[in-house]
Protein backbone atom coordinates (compact mmCIF):
# COMPACT_ATOMS: atom_id res chain seq x y z
CA UNK A 1 0.00 0.00 0.00
CA UNK A 2 1.67 3.09 -1.04
CA UNK A 3 1.46 5.75 2.35
CA UNK A 4 3.73 8.02 -0.38
CA UNK A 5 3.68 10.98 1.84
CA UNK A 6 6.64 9.43 3.98
CA UNK A 7 7.37 11.55 7.20
CA UNK A 8 5.01 14.25 5.96
CA UNK A 9 3.22 15.03 9.47
CA UNK A 10 0.45 17.13 9.95
CA UNK A 11 0.77 19.31 12.68
CA UNK A 12 -1.33 19.12 15.46
CA UNK A 13 -2.92 22.06 15.08
CA UNK A 14 -3.62 22.26 11.17
CA UNK A 15 -5.38 18.67 11.91
CA UNK A 16 -7.30 20.03 14.39
CA UNK A 17 -8.44 22.92 12.05
CA UNK A 18 -9.28 20.28 9.31
CA UNK A 19 -10.98 18.74 11.35
CA UNK A 20 -13.51 21.52 12.89
CA UNK A 21 -14.79 22.34 9.43
CA UNK A 22 -16.32 18.75 9.17
CA UNK A 23 -19.77 17.81 9.71
CA UNK A 24 -20.42 15.62 12.73
CA UNK A 25 -21.05 12.69 10.52
CA UNK A 26 -17.42 12.80 8.82
CA UNK A 27 -15.93 12.61 12.62
CA UNK A 28 -17.84 10.07 13.98
CA UNK A 29 -17.09 8.01 11.10
CA UNK A 30 -12.99 9.00 11.47
CA UNK A 31 -12.70 8.16 15.17
CA UNK A 32 -12.23 4.72 13.31
CA UNK A 33 -9.10 6.01 11.62
CA UNK A 34 -6.79 5.13 14.37
CA UNK A 35 -6.71 5.42 18.06
CA UNK A 36 -5.03 8.97 18.04
CA UNK A 37 -7.25 10.29 15.94
CA UNK A 38 -10.29 8.94 17.91
CA UNK A 39 -8.63 10.24 21.24
CA UNK A 40 -8.39 14.25 19.00
CA UNK A 41 -12.31 14.13 17.82
CA UNK A 42 -13.64 13.04 21.29
CA UNK A 43 -11.30 15.37 23.38
CA UNK A 44 -13.43 18.38 25.02
CA UNK A 45 -11.35 21.21 23.98
CA UNK A 46 -11.92 19.52 20.05
CA UNK A 47 -15.72 19.10 20.59
CA UNK A 48 -15.97 22.91 21.85
CA UNK A 49 -14.23 24.15 18.80
CA UNK A 50 -16.11 22.63 16.10
CA UNK A 51 -19.17 24.04 18.02
CA UNK A 52 -17.44 27.48 18.29
CA UNK A 53 -17.17 27.34 14.30
CA UNK A 54 -20.49 25.57 13.84
CA UNK A 55 -22.57 28.69 15.83
CA UNK A 56 -19.92 31.21 13.87
CA UNK A 57 -20.87 29.67 10.01
CA UNK A 58 -23.86 31.06 8.41
CA UNK A 59 -24.26 28.55 6.33
CA UNK A 60 -24.37 25.55 8.93
CA UNK A 61 -27.61 26.69 10.59
CA UNK A 62 -30.14 23.91 11.46
CA UNK A 63 -33.79 23.65 12.26
CA UNK A 64 -35.91 21.07 13.80
CA UNK A 65 -39.42 20.05 13.66
CA UNK A 66 -41.49 17.70 15.19
CA UNK A 67 -44.96 17.03 13.57
CA UNK A 68 -47.79 14.74 14.54
CA UNK A 69 -49.69 13.38 12.00
CA UNK A 70 -51.45 10.94 13.98
CA UNK A 71 -51.50 10.41 18.03
CA UNK A 72 -49.68 7.50 17.84
CA UNK A 73 -46.72 9.19 15.00
CA UNK A 74 -44.03 11.80 15.54
CA UNK A 75 -42.04 12.62 12.86
CA UNK A 76 -38.99 14.96 13.12
CA UNK A 77 -37.44 16.53 10.48
CA UNK A 78 -33.86 18.00 10.18
CA UNK A 79 -33.36 21.44 8.21
CA UNK A 80 -30.34 23.39 6.98
CA UNK A 81 -30.75 26.79 5.81
CA UNK A 82 -28.15 29.28 4.32
CA UNK A 83 -28.61 32.40 3.06
CA UNK A 84 -30.09 31.09 -0.23
CA UNK A 85 -31.94 27.78 0.29
CA UNK A 86 -33.56 25.65 2.72
CA UNK A 87 -32.83 21.76 3.02
CA UNK A 88 -33.94 18.79 4.36
CA UNK A 89 -31.23 17.12 5.55
CA UNK A 90 -32.41 14.62 8.10
CA UNK A 91 -36.32 12.82 7.44
CA UNK A 92 -38.21 11.04 10.02
CA UNK A 93 -34.73 10.49 12.21
CA UNK A 94 -35.10 7.96 14.03
CA UNK A 95 -33.78 8.53 17.92
CA UNK A 96 -33.32 5.85 20.37
CA UNK A 97 -36.28 5.83 22.63
CA UNK A 98 -35.41 4.96 25.96
CA UNK A 99 -37.71 1.52 27.05
CA UNK A 100 -41.00 2.07 27.98
CA UNK A 101 -41.23 5.69 26.13
CA UNK A 102 -43.50 6.36 23.74
CA UNK A 103 -44.29 9.59 21.32
CA UNK A 104 -46.33 12.10 23.41
CA UNK A 105 -43.03 14.48 22.64
CA UNK A 106 -42.57 18.02 23.38
CA UNK A 107 -39.56 20.18 22.39
CA UNK A 108 -38.91 22.20 25.60
CA UNK A 109 -36.11 24.16 24.84
CA UNK A 110 -32.53 23.62 22.91
CA UNK A 111 -29.12 25.48 22.99
CA UNK A 112 -26.16 24.93 21.76
CA UNK A 113 -27.35 21.90 19.40
CA UNK A 114 -29.02 19.97 22.23
CA UNK A 115 -32.47 19.57 22.41
CA UNK A 116 -34.51 19.01 25.77
CA UNK A 117 -37.79 17.33 24.80
CA UNK A 118 -40.06 15.85 27.42
CA UNK A 119 -41.76 12.49 27.06
CA UNK A 120 -45.04 10.88 29.06
CA UNK A 121 -44.81 7.08 29.21
CA UNK A 122 -48.41 6.31 27.69
CA UNK A 123 -47.96 2.70 27.48
CA UNK A 124 -48.59 2.33 31.52
CA UNK A 125 -51.74 3.76 32.26
CA UNK A 126 -50.94 3.73 35.72
CA UNK A 127 -47.90 5.91 36.25
CA UNK A 128 -47.76 8.20 32.91
CA UNK A 129 -44.65 8.89 34.25
CA UNK A 130 -43.11 11.64 32.35
CA UNK A 131 -39.47 11.28 31.31
CA UNK A 132 -37.44 13.81 30.34
CA UNK A 133 -34.58 13.65 27.11
CA UNK A 134 -31.90 15.65 26.58
CA UNK A 135 -30.86 14.74 23.12
CA UNK A 136 -28.11 15.65 20.60
CA UNK A 137 -29.55 15.32 17.03
CA UNK A 138 -26.12 15.83 15.24
CA UNK A 139 -24.61 13.26 17.43
CA UNK A 140 -27.74 11.18 17.85
CA UNK A 141 -26.76 10.87 22.18
CA UNK A 142 -29.25 10.78 24.41
CA UNK A 143 -29.89 11.02 28.04
CA UNK A 144 -32.43 10.66 30.32
CA UNK A 145 -32.83 13.01 33.04
CA UNK A 146 -33.75 11.25 36.39
CA UNK A 147 -37.63 11.73 36.78
CA UNK A 148 -38.81 15.23 38.57
CA UNK A 149 -41.86 15.72 41.20
CA UNK A 150 -43.55 18.30 39.81
CA UNK A 151 -45.65 17.87 36.82
CA UNK A 152 -44.06 18.54 33.59
CA UNK A 153 -46.98 20.85 32.48
CA UNK A 154 -46.38 23.42 35.12
CA UNK A 155 -42.39 23.72 34.36
CA UNK A 156 -40.99 25.91 31.69
CA UNK A 157 -37.30 25.14 30.91
CA UNK A 158 -34.33 26.66 30.04
CA UNK A 159 -31.04 25.00 28.50
CA UNK A 160 -27.61 26.55 28.92
CA UNK A 161 -23.83 27.04 29.20
CA UNK A 162 -21.75 27.85 31.64
CA UNK A 163 -18.08 29.03 31.13
CA UNK A 164 -17.10 29.13 34.56
CA UNK A 165 -17.08 25.84 35.42
CA UNK A 166 -17.57 24.10 31.66
CA UNK A 167 -21.03 22.57 32.05
CA UNK A 168 -24.23 22.97 30.39
CA UNK A 169 -26.92 23.40 32.96
CA UNK A 170 -31.12 23.00 33.06
CA UNK A 171 -33.09 25.36 34.67
CA UNK A 172 -37.01 24.53 35.92
CA UNK A 173 -39.69 27.19 36.71
CA UNK A 174 -42.99 26.81 37.14
CA UNK A 175 -44.31 29.29 35.89
CA UNK A 176 -47.43 27.55 34.53
CA UNK A 177 -48.16 26.82 38.02
CA UNK A 178 -52.17 26.89 39.28
CA UNK A 179 -51.86 29.18 42.34
CA UNK A 180 -50.91 32.57 41.21
CA UNK A 181 -50.05 33.35 44.46
CA UNK A 182 -47.47 30.45 45.59
CA UNK A 183 -43.71 31.52 45.49
CA UNK A 184 -42.28 30.22 41.88
CA UNK A 185 -40.12 26.97 42.53
CA UNK A 186 -36.46 26.80 40.45
CA UNK A 187 -34.65 23.75 40.44
CA UNK A 188 -31.35 23.73 38.22
CA UNK A 189 -29.53 20.68 36.48
CA UNK A 190 -26.40 20.88 36.08
CA UNK A 191 -25.22 17.92 33.78
CA UNK A 192 -21.61 17.06 35.75
CA UNK A 193 -23.65 16.56 38.99
CA UNK A 194 -26.72 14.61 37.30
CA UNK A 195 -29.44 15.46 39.59
CA UNK A 196 -31.92 18.69 40.26
CA UNK A 197 -31.48 20.89 42.92
CA UNK A 198 -33.28 23.60 43.95
CA UNK A 199 -32.92 27.35 44.18
CA UNK A 200 -33.96 29.21 46.88
CA UNK A 201 -34.57 33.17 47.67
CA UNK A 202 -36.98 33.57 45.03
CA UNK A 203 -37.23 37.64 44.54
CA UNK A 204 -39.79 38.54 47.20
CA UNK A 205 -43.47 40.01 45.80
CA UNK A 206 -42.39 38.80 42.50
CA UNK A 207 -45.31 36.71 41.21
CA UNK A 208 -46.12 34.35 38.45
CA UNK A 209 -47.95 35.93 34.90
CA UNK A 210 -51.11 34.80 34.07
CA UNK A 211 -50.71 32.59 30.93
CA UNK A 212 -46.71 32.33 30.41
CA UNK A 213 -47.73 31.88 26.52
CA UNK A 214 -49.02 34.93 25.79
CA UNK A 215 -45.37 36.48 27.01
CA UNK A 216 -43.73 33.67 24.67
CA UNK A 217 -42.77 32.04 27.48
CA UNK A 218 -42.18 28.22 25.74
CA UNK A 219 -39.05 28.25 27.55
CA UNK A 220 -36.64 30.50 29.82
CA UNK A 221 -34.49 32.51 27.49
CA UNK A 222 -30.79 31.97 27.79
CA UNK A 223 -28.68 34.97 26.88
CA UNK A 224 -25.57 37.31 28.48
CA UNK A 225 -24.83 34.24 30.71
CA UNK A 226 -27.99 34.15 32.50
CA UNK A 227 -31.92 32.24 31.87
CA UNK A 228 -34.66 34.76 31.88
CA UNK A 229 -38.72 35.04 32.53
CA UNK A 230 -41.58 37.32 32.69
CA UNK A 231 -42.51 38.16 36.45
CA UNK A 232 -45.45 40.51 38.23
CA UNK A 233 -44.97 42.59 41.14
CA UNK A 234 -46.42 46.10 40.93
CA UNK A 235 -45.45 45.91 37.07
CA UNK A 236 -44.12 43.61 35.02
CA UNK A 237 -40.33 42.55 35.32
CA UNK A 238 -38.07 40.29 33.42
CA UNK A 239 -36.94 38.52 36.17
CA UNK A 240 -33.14 37.13 35.26
CA UNK A 241 -30.76 34.12 37.16
CA UNK A 242 -27.19 33.99 36.58
CA UNK A 243 -26.47 31.06 35.27
CA UNK A 244 -22.34 30.71 37.39
CA UNK A 245 -23.26 32.86 40.62
CA UNK A 246 -26.94 31.68 40.57
CA UNK A 247 -27.88 35.15 41.41
CA UNK A 248 -31.65 36.20 40.55
CA UNK A 249 -31.47 40.17 38.94
CA UNK A 250 -34.47 42.60 38.25
CA UNK A 251 -35.29 44.29 35.07
CA UNK A 252 -38.41 46.57 35.88
CA UNK A 253 -40.76 47.10 32.24
CA UNK A 254 -41.57 50.68 33.41
CA UNK B 1 17.62 45.15 -8.56
CA UNK B 2 15.78 47.45 -10.55
CA UNK B 3 16.79 50.64 -11.13
CA UNK B 4 13.72 52.85 -11.18
CA UNK B 5 12.88 56.41 -10.32
CA UNK B 6 13.08 57.00 -7.03
CA UNK B 7 9.13 57.92 -6.79
CA UNK B 8 8.85 54.39 -7.86
CA UNK B 9 10.74 52.52 -5.62
CA UNK B 10 9.45 49.40 -3.92
CA UNK B 11 11.59 47.74 -1.37
CA UNK B 12 12.27 44.48 -2.90
CA UNK B 13 13.40 40.89 -0.14
CA UNK B 14 14.94 37.85 -1.48
CA UNK B 15 13.52 34.83 -0.56
CA UNK B 16 15.51 31.64 -0.59
CA UNK B 17 14.62 28.15 -0.59
CA UNK B 18 15.38 25.14 0.90
CA UNK B 19 17.35 24.26 -2.45
CA UNK B 20 18.59 27.64 -1.79
CA UNK B 21 17.35 28.98 -4.99
CA UNK B 22 15.96 32.69 -4.91
CA UNK B 23 13.54 34.88 -5.67
CA UNK B 24 13.04 38.26 -5.52
CA UNK B 25 9.33 40.13 -4.31
CA UNK B 26 8.02 43.17 -2.93
CA UNK B 27 8.22 43.79 0.70
CA UNK B 28 5.05 45.15 0.77
CA UNK B 29 3.75 41.93 -1.11
CA UNK B 30 5.84 39.62 1.54
CA UNK B 31 4.56 40.90 4.41
CA UNK B 32 1.07 39.11 4.13
CA UNK B 33 3.76 35.90 6.14
CA UNK B 34 3.96 36.90 9.11
CA UNK B 35 7.01 35.17 9.47
CA UNK B 36 8.65 36.93 6.96
CA UNK B 37 7.06 40.52 8.60
CA UNK B 38 8.95 39.67 11.74
CA UNK B 39 12.58 38.97 10.02
CA UNK B 40 11.95 42.15 7.77
CA UNK B 41 11.59 44.22 11.11
CA UNK B 42 14.46 42.78 12.18
CA UNK B 43 15.96 44.21 9.21
CA UNK B 44 16.67 41.00 7.11
CA UNK B 45 16.53 41.50 3.44
CA UNK B 46 17.58 37.85 2.26
CA UNK B 47 14.92 35.73 3.89
CA UNK B 48 16.36 32.08 3.96
CA UNK B 49 13.41 29.64 4.05
CA UNK B 50 14.60 26.44 4.86
CA UNK B 51 11.14 24.55 5.33
CA UNK B 52 9.82 25.65 2.09
CA UNK B 53 10.67 23.74 -1.61
CA UNK B 54 11.79 25.37 -4.31
CA UNK B 55 8.12 24.15 -5.99
CA UNK B 56 6.37 24.84 -2.72
CA UNK B 57 7.88 28.44 -2.69
CA UNK B 58 6.65 29.60 -6.58
CA UNK B 59 3.09 28.92 -5.45
CA UNK B 60 2.87 30.45 -2.26
CA UNK B 61 4.57 33.57 -3.84
CA UNK B 62 1.86 33.29 -6.72
CA UNK B 63 -0.67 33.51 -3.90
CA UNK B 64 1.27 36.22 -2.14
CA UNK B 65 0.99 38.37 -5.26
CA UNK B 66 -2.72 37.63 -6.34
CA UNK B 67 -3.51 38.87 -2.76
CA UNK B 68 -1.26 41.51 -2.64
CA UNK B 69 -3.59 43.00 -5.35
CA UNK B 70 -6.66 42.64 -3.99
CA UNK B 71 -9.35 45.92 -4.17
CA UNK B 72 -12.41 46.42 -3.51
CA UNK B 73 -13.25 45.19 -7.81
CA UNK B 74 -11.48 42.12 -8.13
CA UNK B 75 -13.19 39.99 -5.49
CA UNK B 76 -14.81 38.08 -7.69
CA UNK B 77 -11.12 37.06 -9.44
CA UNK B 78 -9.35 36.45 -6.44
CA UNK B 79 -12.49 33.99 -5.42
CA UNK B 80 -11.92 32.27 -9.06
CA UNK B 81 -8.02 32.20 -8.44
CA UNK B 82 -8.57 30.67 -5.05
CA UNK B 83 -11.03 27.74 -6.65
CA UNK B 84 -7.97 27.16 -9.03
CA UNK B 85 -5.17 27.09 -6.80
CA UNK B 86 -6.54 24.61 -4.53
CA UNK B 87 -7.12 22.12 -7.20
CA UNK B 88 -3.93 20.25 -6.45
CA UNK B 89 -3.22 16.67 -5.17
CA UNK B 90 -3.28 15.98 -1.43
CA UNK B 91 0.53 15.60 -1.60
CA UNK B 92 1.02 19.25 -2.89
CA UNK B 93 -1.79 20.46 -0.49
CA UNK B 94 0.18 19.23 2.20
CA UNK B 95 3.28 20.70 1.60
CA UNK B 96 1.55 23.69 0.92
CA UNK B 97 -0.45 23.98 3.82
CA UNK B 98 2.92 23.16 5.87
CA UNK B 99 4.54 25.51 4.55
CA UNK B 100 1.88 28.30 4.89
CA UNK B 101 1.38 27.36 8.48
CA UNK B 102 5.72 27.77 8.72
CA UNK B 103 5.32 31.18 7.09
CA UNK B 104 2.36 32.27 9.04
CA UNK B 105 0.24 33.04 5.86
CA UNK B 106 -3.18 33.36 7.55
CA UNK B 107 -5.91 33.32 4.43
CA UNK B 108 -3.87 30.90 3.23
CA UNK B 109 -4.00 28.66 6.20
CA UNK B 110 -7.85 29.00 5.82
CA UNK B 111 -7.86 28.26 2.18
CA UNK B 112 -6.17 24.95 2.23
CA UNK B 113 -7.57 23.60 5.36
CA UNK B 114 -11.21 24.16 3.75
CA UNK B 115 -9.96 22.53 0.92
CA UNK B 116 -9.34 19.41 2.87
CA UNK B 117 -11.94 19.47 4.59
CA UNK B 118 -14.41 19.89 1.81
CA UNK B 119 -12.37 17.19 -0.30
CA UNK B 120 -12.27 14.56 2.57
CA UNK B 121 -15.54 14.48 4.06
CA UNK B 122 -16.95 11.77 2.31
CA UNK B 123 -13.92 9.82 2.53
CA UNK B 124 -14.06 6.65 3.84
CA UNK B 125 -11.73 5.62 6.69
CA UNK B 126 -9.15 3.26 4.40
CA UNK B 127 -8.84 6.41 2.13
CA UNK B 128 -8.26 8.46 4.55
CA UNK B 129 -5.18 6.38 6.25
CA UNK B 130 -3.53 6.65 2.93
CA UNK B 131 -4.12 10.66 2.61
CA UNK B 132 -2.68 11.55 5.85
CA UNK B 133 -0.15 8.21 5.92
CA UNK B 134 -1.60 7.04 9.29
CA UNK B 135 -1.05 3.37 10.17
CA UNK B 136 -3.84 1.85 11.72
CA UNK B 137 -3.22 0.70 15.25
CA UNK B 138 -6.78 -0.03 16.21
CA UNK B 139 -6.72 -4.21 17.24
CA UNK B 140 -9.65 -5.57 15.26
CA UNK B 141 -11.67 -5.52 18.25
CA UNK B 142 -11.39 -1.88 19.31
CA UNK B 143 -11.98 -0.76 15.78
CA UNK B 144 -15.41 -3.16 15.92
CA UNK B 145 -16.06 -1.02 19.07
CA UNK B 146 -15.41 2.22 17.99
CA UNK B 147 -17.83 1.12 14.83
CA UNK B 148 -20.57 -0.06 16.75
CA UNK B 149 -20.32 3.55 18.58
CA UNK B 150 -21.23 5.36 16.05
CA UNK B 151 -22.75 2.69 13.80
CA UNK B 152 -25.34 5.16 11.96
CA UNK B 153 -22.75 7.50 10.83
CA UNK B 154 -20.91 4.60 8.78
CA UNK B 155 -24.41 2.59 7.68
CA UNK B 156 -26.38 5.43 6.64
CA UNK B 157 -25.51 7.05 3.08
CA UNK B 158 -22.81 4.17 2.73
CA UNK B 159 -23.72 4.81 -1.23
CA UNK B 160 -22.15 8.21 -0.83
CA UNK B 161 -18.94 7.22 0.58
CA UNK B 162 -15.87 7.73 -1.37
CA UNK B 163 -12.79 5.06 -1.40
CA UNK B 164 -10.49 7.35 -3.08
CA UNK B 165 -7.25 8.56 -1.73
CA UNK B 166 -7.37 11.26 -4.47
Amino acid sequence: MDIGQEGIHFPEEILMDILSRLPVRSLQRFKCVSPSWNALISARYFVMKHLSRSKSDLNSQKLLTIRRPTITKLEFTRYSFSSSSVQVIEDEQSLYWPPNCRPAWIIRCCYDGLVLISTIDTSDQRTNAPHLLLWNPSTRESILLPSRENALSDLVFGLGYDATSDDYKILAADVNGEDSLKEVSVEIFPLKTGSWRKIGKYPTGMHRVSDHLNYGMYSLTFIHGAFHWVGRSAYHTIISFNISNEVYGEIPLL
Amino acid sequence: MASSSKTEQKKMLILKSSEEEEFEIEESIAVQSGTIKNMVEDDFTLIPLPNVDTETLIKIIKYMKKHGEKTKSNEKDIEEFDKEFVKKSFTELKELVLAANYLHITSLIDLLCQAFADRIKNKSVKAIREIFGIPNDFTPEEEAEVYEQHKWAHEEGKEHIDHSAY
